[in-house]
C-alpha cells in the first residue's frame, strides 16, 4: 500500500560515511510529501527548504521552493528558486535546479544560471556544472572524470 | 586577487554556442563577447580559463578592451587586472588563429582604424609588452587608412609585438618573421622633385630569408636572399642582395633604402630629381 502524508516543518542531517561523522548535507523543510510505502516511510519532496551543503570543512547554505534527498545515492536535488551561498568569498548561485553530488561535491546547476560574487557576476548559463566551493565553473562534459 | 574585475563587473556565459559576455559594469557595454564554444571551464579564484569550439568549428572572441578579435578553435589563458581594467594577460590560442587587433590610426587628424591582423597555426598572446608569438602559416597585415600605410609580412613563425591599446603610435611596434619570408610595404612618400612637393603612392614587395621591423628605429630589415622590387624608381627599383634595410621618416614614408652584399652596397635616395636614385 502506498500513502502520502504531508508533514510539518521539520530538518534531518545527512552524513556521507556509515559512521555519521561526515555531514553532507542538512535540511530544514516547511513542508513535505512523505511517501509510505509498506511499512516503510520515506521523505519525498521537502518545500520551503533551506539548509547547508558540507564540502571539506566548508558550509554553502542554500535555499529553494522544494527539494528531494536521494540518501543512499547522496545526492540532493533542489528546484525552484535556487540558491546556494558561500559566505566565505561571498558566492552566490542562483538558477532554476541544482542537482548536489555530495560524493564528488559537485553542483550541476541548470536553468537561468547566475554565479554572483563580489567581484565578478556570471549569469544566463542554462547548465553549468561548479566544484561545491566555487573555485572552478563550466561545461559539465569538463567534469566528466569527477563525477 | 587575479579575477578582481571590480565589483560590478558582469560576466555572462550563455548556453552552449551562444554568446559569453563580460561587462565591466552593467551600464556599459558588452566588454567581452565569447561565441562559438563547446566547452569551457573557468576556474573562479585563479583566472584560468578555457574555450574550445567542435571539431572543424571557431569560437569568435572579442576582448573589446584591448582592441582584440580572435577566431580560432581554442583559446586558454588567464584573465587578470585590477577592478574595472580586467585584462586577458596571457591567452593560447590554436587553430586556425586568426587575431585582429584595432587601434585609432597613428594619423591624429583622421578617425580611421588603424587594423592589425595576425594568422597562424598558434598564437601566444601576452599583454605584458603586448607581445604575440605566432607558429606556423604566419601572415601579419597592418593597414592604417587614416595614415595611408600598411605593412605585410608572411613567414613560418614571428614574434611580434605592438602598441597598448588607446595609445597612438603605429599598431606594430616590432616584428621578426622567420622565412622564407614574404613583405609588402605601402604609404605614400612626398616627392619634391617637381616645382611643388607631391605625395606619390609607393609598393615595396620583397622576399627574404627573414624580416625585422623596428618601429622605434623606424627601419625595415631584410636579411638572406633578399629580394625586392619597388614601383617607384626613386626607392631603388628591383634588387637583389644580402641585406635591405628600408629606412623610414618619421611619416612614415620611406625616406631611404639601403642594400649590401650581392650585387654590392647600394645606396638609393628617395629625393631626388630624376628617377634611378644614387648608388654609392
Amino acid at each position: 500500500m502506498r500513502v502520502s502524508i504531508e508533514t510539518q516543518p521539520g530538518e534531518a542531517t545527512v552524513f556521507s560515511d556509515p559512521m555519521n561523522q561526515h555531514a553532507a548535507w542538512h535540511v530544514k523543510w516547511g513542508k513535505a510529501q512523505l511517501t509510505v510505502v509498506g511499512q516503510k516511510p520515506d521523505v519525498g519532496t521537502m518545500q520551503d527548504v533551506s539548509g547547508e551543503l558540507f564540502e571539506n570543512g566548508k558550509t554553502q547554505r542554500f535555499r529553494a521552493d522544494e527539494a528531494i534527498a536521494d540518501e543512499p545515492s547522496l545526492v540532493l536535488t533542489l528546484t525552484g528558486r535556487v540558491s546556494v551561498f558561500s559566505a566565505e568569498d561571498g558566492t552566490n548561485l542562483i538558477c532554476d535546479k541544482v542537482v548536489y553530488l555530495a560524493k564528488p561535491q559537485l553542483l550541476r546547476a541548470i536553468g537561468n544560471v547566475t554565479v554572483k560574487s563580489p567581484r565578478y557576476v556570471i549569469s544566463g548559463i542554462n547548465e553549468e556544472m561548479a566544484k561545491a566551493d566555487f573555485s572552478a565553473i563550466g561545461s559539465p562534459d569538463m567534469f566528466e572524470g569527477q563525477k | 586577487m587575479i579575477w578582481a574585475f571590480g565589483a560590478l563587473v558582469l560576466l555572462s556565459v550563455s548556453a552552449l554556442g551562444e554568446p559569453l559576455f563580460v561587462r565591466r559594469t552593467a551600464q556599459m557595454p558588452e566588454d567581452t563577447t565569447v561565441t562559438g564554444w563547446r566547452k569551457h571551464m573557468i576556474e573562479l579564484k585563479t583566472g584560468h580559463f578555457m574555450f574550445a569550439a567542435d571539431t572543424g568549428k571557431k569560437i569568435h572572441a572579442i576582448f573589446r578592451s584591448q582592441g582584440l578579435t580572435v577566431d580560432c578553435a581554442k583559446i586558454e589563458g588567464n584573465w587578470v587586472g585590477p577592478a574595472q581594467n580586467a585584462t586577458l594577460e596571457t591567452a593560447t590560442m590554436t587553430g586556425g588563429v586568426r587575431a585582429v587587433f584595432t587601434r585609432h590610426s597613428q594619423n591624429p587628424g583622421s578617425s580611421a582604424v588603424q587594423t592589425t591582423t595576425v594568422t597562424g597555426d598558434t598564437v601566444t598572446f601576452t599583454n605584458a609588452g603586448f607581445a604575440l608569438h605566432v607558429i606556423g602559416s604566419v601572415h601579419m597585415d597592418s593597414d592604417d587608412p587614416g595614415a595611408q600605410q600598411s605593412l605585410s609580412m608572411a613567414g613560418t613563425s614571428a614574434d611580434i609585438e605592438l602598441s597598448k591599446p588607446h595609445t597612438s603610435g603605429r599598431a606594430v611596434r616590432a616584428a621578426t618573421v622567420a622565412g622564407p619570408v614574404r613583405f609588402e610595404m605601402r604609404g605614400f612618400r612626398t616627392d619634391s622633385s617637381g616645382n611643388a612637393p607631391a605625395r606619390l603612392p609607393f609598393t615595396l614587395n620583397g622576399l627574404a630569408d627573414r624580416a625585422l621591423f623596428d618601429d622605434a628605429a623606424r627601419t625595415v630589415t631584410l636579411v638572406g636572399n633578399v629580394h625586392l622590387t619597388a614601383d617607384d624608381p626613386n626607392l631603388g627599383g628591383d634588387q637583389n642582395v644580402d641585406k635591405e634595410t628600408i629606412y623610414l621618416a618619421p611619416d612614415g614614408s620611406v625616406d631611404r633604402v639601403e642594400g649590401e652584399g650581392n650585387p654590392g652596397t647600394t645606396t638609393f635616395i628617395q629625393k631626388v630629381k630624376s628617377g634611378g636614385g644614387k648608388r654609392k
